[in-house]
């Protein structure tokens, strides 16, 4: 009788130790937790803040960048325009080069200052409205066509009347993004086609489809199809590699319902943009996805030289 | 011939423009601060002005500046020469006229193209014209 209180009285103990232990355990790590907890909170608002004071410093900067890219494109002209008196052939050529040099980083600068200006916090949201996609994407071609003449580069435009709701600023950044890139990677004295329709009569989608004769690089051997839904990221070495497009990996998946390139080395690339209509419309864009897009042309950018 | 005020602080940008507005037959003064601009009016008041947006002082002075001439010297043709990116979200654009905010007659976005220079300063002489 004596032994079994006993053993009962130990195997409380013990039980009572176990759930001492247990508990003791529980609160430590939960202390753990919770202090872990909170460096994270701070560790975190100092990242948002250095973030923010970067965005800032990266705005200010490249204010201050274009100021004398404008100069320089300035003074390039009067001498291209004559007005310091006529330039030999050779010089001619020189500064020429020199222009488009000076284009090519004022336009990575203005994308800077766009970038900055998509990640500041300051700002409301831009207002979603109905947009002229035809008359978007032919102001876009309207930019793009003096430097793509220098090439020798053309455009097949076939721009039917196409209304969406949307954010301009958005939308102008993602094609422009297209059609640049279309004429950096066609052939010199390429054709360019870029259209933009809608798909059938009362059908869901519109699509802009952008091609260029082919590619520069000799790295298109072979032929693929690349789609990229609203879910579904691509992550092929193609879309990684940067020869199909890479500006637009991220950035179309919340803004479009679809997006498609097909690659054949002989027959060039197209990219096709699927717009949604009623239910989806574009006002639910990111800042953050156009942000990738900039991005991600900046490596382009500057692997084409 | 009409005579300009370019009010650009930066001395190699400002006097590329003056050579182009020279070339289109016009008299051309430079200022590099609004201050300076201001003193400048007083004295003698152009035809037209040709405006920076962005300061050291401040980088909002071209917008002050304009709009106290407005106050001063009434519908004084402005054409503002910003390197602020109009075309997207950065605060304002040619939409953005308007007679209390932003009282200027047109934009051109730097780096100025020649070619459009020349059609605008037309453009806002013939506006000025009587």
């Amino acid at each position: 009788m004596a032994g079994s209180r006993v053993t009962s009285g130990v195997a409380l103990a013990s039980m009572l130790l176990i759930w001492v232990v247990i508990w003791y355990l529980v609160s430590r790590l939960a202390s753990t937790v919770r202090a872990r907890d909170r460096a994270l909170f701070v560790a975190n608002a100092r990242l948002q803040a250095s973030i923010e004071e970067r965005s800032k410093h990266m705005l200010q900067t490249t204010h201050q960048l274009k100021a004398p890219f404008a100069a320089i494109h300035a003074q390039v002209q009067l001498l291209l325009e004559g007005y310091c008196g006529v330039l030999p052939a050779a010089a001619m050529g020189v500064v020429e080069k020199i222009s488009r040099r000076c284009r090519v980083l004022s336009r990575q600068v203005q994308e800077m200052l766009q970038l900055a200006n998509l990640r500041s916090h300051g700002q409301t949201a831009p207002p979603a409205r109905e947009l002229a996609l035809d008359h978007l994407v032919a102001d876009v071609i309207h930019r793009v066509e003096p430097a793509a003449q220098q090439r020798g580069i053309g455009f097949d435009r076939q721009l039917e009347p196409v209304r969406l709701q949307g954010i301009e600023d958005h939308l102008t950044m993602l094609v422009d993004n297209l059609v640049v890139n279309a004429v950096t990677y066609s052939h010199d004295r390429g054709v360019v086609a870029v259209a933009c329709r809608r798909e059938s009569p009362g059908g869901r989608c519109w699509s802009c489809r952008t091609g260029a004769l082919a590619f520069r690089r000799r790295s298109c051997r072979t032929s693929s199809t690349t789609t990229i839904g609203r879910k579904k990221r691509s992550s092929t070495t193609a879309v990684r590699r940067g020869w199909v497009w890479p500006s637009c990996v991220r950035s179309p998946v919340r803004i479009t319902s679809g997006l498609k390139w097909r690659v054949r080395p002989v027959g060039g690339h197209v990219s096709r943009l699927r717009f949604p209509t009623r239910r989806r419309s574009l006002r639910s864009a990111r800042p953050a996805t156009l942000i990738n897009c900039l991005l991600n042309y900046h490596v382009l950018s500057s692997d084409c030289g | 011939m009409s005579s300009l005020l370019i009010v650009d602080d930066d001395p190699d940008f400002a006097s590329s423009v003056a050579t182009v507005c020279t070339g289109m037959g016009h008299e051309v003064a430079i200022v590099h601060s609004t201050r300076e601009a201001l003193n400048r009016l007083e004295q003698q008041r152009p035809d037209a002005l040709l405006l920076d947006v962005m300061f050291p002082e401040d980088p909002a002075a071209g917008f002050q500046l304009a709009r106290e001439v407005r106050r001063r010297y009434g519908n004084l043709p402005i054409l503002m020469l910003t390197a602020v990116n109009q075309q997207f979200p950065l605060g304002f654009s040619n939409k953005d006229i308007d007679a209390k905010w932003l009282p200027v007659t047109d934009f051109v976005e730097k780096p100025v193209d020649f070619a459009l220079l020349r059609q605008k300063i037309t453009q806002l002489l013939a506006s000025a014209a009587p």
